[in-house]
């Protein structure tokens, strides 16, 4: 089958692998990560994508995202069929299964999981569009400019509870392939836990 | 002379210090502490909700808003409970089992507690059970929930089937909230409330449902 691939970047290296060895034959294109801060804008723009693709050309569209906190609702094909995996997300993908993924979830709530895509796609200087999900909803100001908004007081109290999220992680799993055994990440997610704790 | 729209002002404004001020000057002055809570802390809370509402105010805000209110609470809490003043409600709220994510969930217990409600935080990852023993065991009126991920959206519906399964469905009105709910899931695991901010309003009318 010759087939169209629209994924995220965050999977960047892992699809790759995936279509080399595959039989079919693949085309790809990746999007932003920075998508998965605001599914609104990220399901218009997997929509464009989508819209894009040539007619009669591929026996079929796969979609390289999860669920992604409902990102994928109200897609639809316009002439080719689209094949969308049943995740929650792409730790459902790097994990295996959504059995595996199922299973270490609620094994160990407080994980977070680093992967070779998490750590370097923000070098690929893909559009970012503004955050709309909780984590960030004025986290991302620095602590400067909160103080010059808000006071010193206000500003160190804010900054504690919108950062406090991250304390809930107790423990961080990076999620590593043959293939990027060879790329300094692993490092990296050692070094960034140890920066939290 | 006590000023309570001062008092309310400075809510708006997030001046915790300066609530806590007027706030005692006005304990001291006799004035009734039910106006210090009404007049005051919860008046100065409606206007954040609003600006909220309207996109006026933001999260941060809102945080530094509800962080005056308390501090003028945590004075006047005391006189409260001798002066016998009833909650506008009692509510447990927490974060379903498996998911970790809480700022939305403080910032709706905050809000709830601008608004002049009794709140139980019962924490992140909170098992169905231990809601369930909340309603039991401590008068909860209304059990506040939220679910930021999809992977653990299921844990909602788990917790509301065992609040039925306890029998307590009578005594009780569940809210739901978090980024991936919508008025259709709350629908369809049955859950009485779901708003996408502004849950204030919503404990309100519930609250007020279950008086008739």
């Amino acid at each position: 089958m010759f087939l169209k691939l629209i994924a995220c970047e965050v999977a960047y290296r892992e699809m790759c692998y995936g279509a080399a060895r595959s039989i079919n034959q693949i085309e790809h294109e990746f999007l932003s990560q920075g998508y998965h801060d605001n599914p609104d804008v990220g399901v218009h723009r997997i929509q464009e994508h989508i819209n894009a693709v040539e007619a009669d050309r591929y026996d079929g569209i796969l979609i390289g995202y999860g669920l992604c906190n409902n990102m994928l609702n109200g897609l639809q094909a316009t002439h080719t069929q689209l094949i969308v995996p049943r995740a929650h997300d792409c730790i459902t993908f790097f994990l295996g299964s959504k059995e595996q993924y199922h299973q270490h979830f609620h094994a160990n709530p407080g994980t977070y999981y680093y992967t070779s895509g998490w750590l370097e796609h923000r070098k690929r200087g893909n559009e970012r569009p503004k955050r709309r999900q909780g984590a960030a909803l004025g986290g991302d100001t620095s602590l400067e400019t909160m103080i010059e908004k808000y006071g010193e007081e206000n500003a160190h109290f804010l900054m504690e509870t919108l950062w406090n999220w991250t304390s809930h992680y107790s423990r961080g799993v990076y999620i590593d392939f043959d293939f990027t055994t060879h790329l300094p990440y692993k490092k990296e997610a050692q070094e960034i836990c140890e920066k939290r704790g | 002379m006590a000023d309570l729209q001062a008092i309310a002002e400075n809510v708006i404004n997030g001046q915790a210090p300066a609530v806590s001020e007027a706030v005692q000057k006005a304990i001291d002055e006799n004035i009734p502490v039910q106006d210090i809570l009404h007049e005051g802390l919860i008046a100065g809370m409606n206007v954040v909700g609003v600006r909220f509402k309207n996109n006026e105010f933001y999260i941060p805000e809102v945080l530094i808003a509800a962080r005056a209110m308390k501090a003028g609470l945590e004075l006047i809490r005391p006189k409260l409970l001798e002066a016998k003043i009833k909650s506008s409600g009692k509510v447990c709220i927490g974060t379903v089992k498996g998911d970790l994510h809480d700022i939305g969930k403080n910032l709706v217990g905050m809000m709830l507690e601008g608004a002049g409600f009794e709140v139980v935080d019962l924490g992140v990852d909170v098992a169905p059970e231990t809601f369930v023993a909340s309603v039991r065991e401590q008068g909860i009126q209304i059990v506040c929930m939220s679910a930021l991920l999809t992977t653990t959206m299921a844990s909602l519906q788990t917790t509301v089937e065992a609040i039925k399964a306890a029998g307590l469905t009578d005594n009780v009105r569940v809210m739901i909230g978090g980024a991936p709910i919508t008025q259709e899931y709350a629908d369809k695991i049955g859950a009485h409330g779901y708003v996408a901010d502004a849950a204030t309003e919503k404990a309100r009318e519930l609250i007020a449902e279950m008086a008739i």
